[in-house]
């Protein structure tokens, strides 16, 4: 039987990090932010939504995975407003001194949500490292599917929150991917994906990590998690994909070659 | 006959991307396509062709039910 999340309790997914996930029900594109927790320091991960019934249940959420004073970093994977409305909404619970980060190319976009913290840009390879040593290292995957795209490498845990790299169309609130999420993942990355040379690139990565430290989870911000034991058979999946093909349509519709 | 199927097609894939039974069969029928409890195709009123065109005017209140079907659509090599 499939293990599904609620609207009022947080899931941990490992020691210290929590799965937010609000169920989208009517428009099947569930809302999944994440936070870490280690000591006295926090972490919110793509925080998502200003609309109340999203926000509301993230916000009672966090509240009882940790003490929201304890949020120095908010991280956004990109500039959508379904990861970053919600940033001037969490921004007066958290430290006195917290921080976004996002990528370079997003910055410039992200400003526009008008919170009062500090704005911090990262490029690939940054880390974000905690007071006790841990570290999030930033990997940027560029137009997939904005150029100002990451994903972001827990090295303790060895998860990857991949942001919308791996997600899926979900109506359920189920935590993991089960045997309809093939088809959930290749109907929303086959459409929302442009070049086939980005998606390739974000998994070559991807596959280096999987080769190198690991990957234990990869856990996108639609959609389910990905466990260990399927990673390999949903990137050899990507890999199949046609993406950008909104593109031909619409030529052929419209009697346009592009050869 | 290939209209049909990639309405069946349809219709399977948005059993897996939704859980909205009720707004979806409500889209299929106002399309002419029918459907049974069990959320299989009966019958299709008139051409396939038009009720697949039809189907896709009626599905953008189901914007991941579309998205997904310009997909099969797409990979069908058919253009609408």
């Amino acid at each position: 039987m499939a293990v599904s999340y609620n609207s009022s309790d947080p899931v941990e997914i490992a020691p210290g990090v929590f799965h937010l996930g609000v169920q989208d029900k009517p428009n099947s594109f569930n809302n999944i932010p994440y936070l870490i927790v280690d000591g006295d320091e926090a972490v919110v991960i793509d925080p998502g939504s200003a609309k109340p019934e999203f926000f509301e249940v993230v916000l009672a959420k966090i509240r009882k995975a940790a003490d929201m004073r304890k949020i120095k970093h908010i991280i956004v994977q990109h500039q959508d407003p379904d990861l970053c409305a919600a940033i001037p909404l969490i921004e007066p619970y958290c430290a006195s001194d917290v921080q976004v980060h996002a990528p370079l190319e997003a910055k410039v976009l992200v400003q526009h949500y008008d919170f009062k913290a500090r704005l911090h840009p990262l490029d690939d390879g940054d880390a974000l490292t905690f007071g006790n040593g841990r570290v999030l290292r930033f990997i940027m995957t560029p137009y997939c599917h904005f150029i100002g795209s990451m994903v972001t490498y827990d090295l303790k845990t060895k998860i990857v929150f991949s942001s919308d790299a791996f997600g899926g169309f979900t109506g359920a609130a189920d935590l993991f991917a089960g045997p309809d999420y093939p088809i959930q993942l290749t109907s929303f990355l086959g459409q929302y994906l442009g070049s086939k040379r980005a998606l390739e690139y974000a998994l070559k990565r991807l596959e280096q990590l999987a080769a190198g430290p690991g990957i234990e989870m990869i856990c996108p911000q639609h959609g389910c998690i990905i466990p260990r034991e399927l990673i390999a058979t949903y990137i050899e999946a990507a890999h199949g994909l046609h993406v950008g093909g909104e593109v031909d349509a619409l030529a052929a519709k419209h009697g346009i070659s592009l050869d | 006959m290939k209209f049909r199927a990639v309405i069946e097609e349809i219709l399977a894939t948005a059993l897996k991307v939704t859980n909205e039974r009720e707004r979806l069969s409500v889209a299929f029928k106002i399309s002419g396509i029918n459907l049974d409890a069990d959320m299989r195709i009966t019958d299709i009123n008139g051409d396939p062709q038009k009720a697949l065109q039809r189907l896709m005017h009626n599905l953008s209140e189901l914007a991941v039910v579309k998205i997904s079907a310009k997909q099969i659509i797409r990979r069908a090599g058919l253009t609408l």
